[in-house]
């Protein structure tokens, strides 16, 4: 639902959920980081992603965090801290494509 | 107007020149930091090793060096053909980091994550680490080739640079010493060849930074394997003389 009314850039009407949101709706706090995330709100994004706990999407919140990280960098040049983020998310994991995701996001940062 | 453009653009046609290569991989500095994908030990014992000395006796000259190998142009009146072969010899202002500080920090970060011992200081260590960089090589061409045609009412062109691959070589001793006296000595070396670059850019300062980056690339994955080789080296050698029992890890991501 929430990317669905993304692509129809219907931003109005997420602002007005996670207004309204119950936030002891545990997925409420990743819905409303994706939403400070798309609009480049990376300390929001990640003040949210870092209330919301799930097990099952344990991977998804540390890479989003790791990703947050990046983006705040000053220094992008000197990633060292988000590099340390990622590897939590990459330790977190026994996913064999999931690890390569964050290889991939190594990678990008590094040749950026 | 055109006419004069098309002459202009004549003269100047041609190869990419080693210093303006040299330049540009010399513009910036890159990380040599990389993501662990070691085995986390699932033991840990009382025995500390400290990192005492890091030597960096490698021959790296301070700035990156591209010299021309070979080059040839034919600058005729309707005609240029160029072809020329630049080497590329990476220096010390490719690392954002000192070469030594890094091998050093990297160990100590190595042996949290996969080493069945622990990382001591030097007051009072089990034993000591003495490591020193021989050989940090990374080199390989740069070649550039094209052609450019101008026949009064028309003209074509064709130009292309091509980086790498370039062969990376680093070698490391190590020597583990315990109460002074040489318990383990070991060598290692290892070589890495980066893929070559040969997509077109729009501009060719961003291949050579690219060309920059695949270099320190590869010397940073000669560091990570050489690094956990030695950290596996040594759990094999203190395995059967561990004194204490081990400690077993029941924090959350690391398997038992």
């Amino acid at each position: 639902m929430f990317s669905y009314m993304l692509k129809k850039n219907s931003e109005n009407y997420i602002r007005e959920y996670i207004m309204n949101y119950d936030s002891a709706i545990g997925i409420n706090n990743l819905i409303a980081s994706l939403y400070y995330f798309s609009r480049n709100d990376y300390a929001q994004a990640r003040s949210y992603l870092e209330k919301f706990e799930d097990p099952d999407l344990n991977f998804l919140r540390l890479l989003l965090i790791a990703d947050c990280t990046y983006e705040l960098l000053i220094n992008k040049k000197d990633f060292t801290e988000a590099l340390n983020k990622y590897q939590v998310a990459f330790d977190s994991t026994e996913d064999e494509l999931l690890k390569s995701i964050v290889n991939n996001r190594i990678k990008f940062i590094k040749y950026q | 107007m055109k006419y004069y453009y098309f002459v202009f653009a004549f003269l100047i046609s041609g190869c990419t020149a080693a210093t303006k290569i040299q330049k540009n991989m010399n513009t910036d500095s890159y990380s040599l930091s990389y993501l662990q994908d070691s085995r986390i030990s699932p033991v840990k014992t009382n025995t500390g090793i400290a990192i005492d000395t890091v030597l960096v006796n490698a021959a790296l000259n301070d700035s990156t060096n591209v010299v021309r190998l070979k080059g040839w142009a034919v600058p005729l009146l309707f005609i240029n053909v160029w072809n020329s072969v630049n080497q590329c010899v990476q220096g010390k202002s490719m690392f954002r980091e000192d070469i030594a500080g890094f091998l050093k920090a990297s160990l100590a970060s190595e042996i949290n994550r996969s080493g069945r011992f622990r990382c001591d200081t030097l007051d009072n260590p089990d034993y000591c680490l003495e490591l020193s960089v021989d050989t940090l090589a990374t080199e390989g061409p740069y070649v550039s080739r094209g052609y450019f045609y101008f026949a009064i009412y028309a003209y074509g062109y064709s130009y292309a640079d091509y980086a790498g691959p370039a062969v990376s070589k680093l070698s490391v001793s190590c020597k583990l010493k315990k109460d002074g006296q040489e318990v383990l000595t070991k060598s290692y070396s290892v070589e890495r060849i980066t893929e070559q670059i040969n997509r077109h850019y729009a501009n060719n300062s961003e291949l050579q930074r690219d060309y920059a980056i695949s270099m320190v690339e590869a010397a940073s994955f000669n560091f990570k394997q050489i690094i956990e080789q030695i950290v596996e080296d040594i759990n094999m050698y203190l395995e059967p003389a561990l004194p204490d029992a081990p400690v077993f890890l029941t924090e959350p991501g690391i398997q038992l």
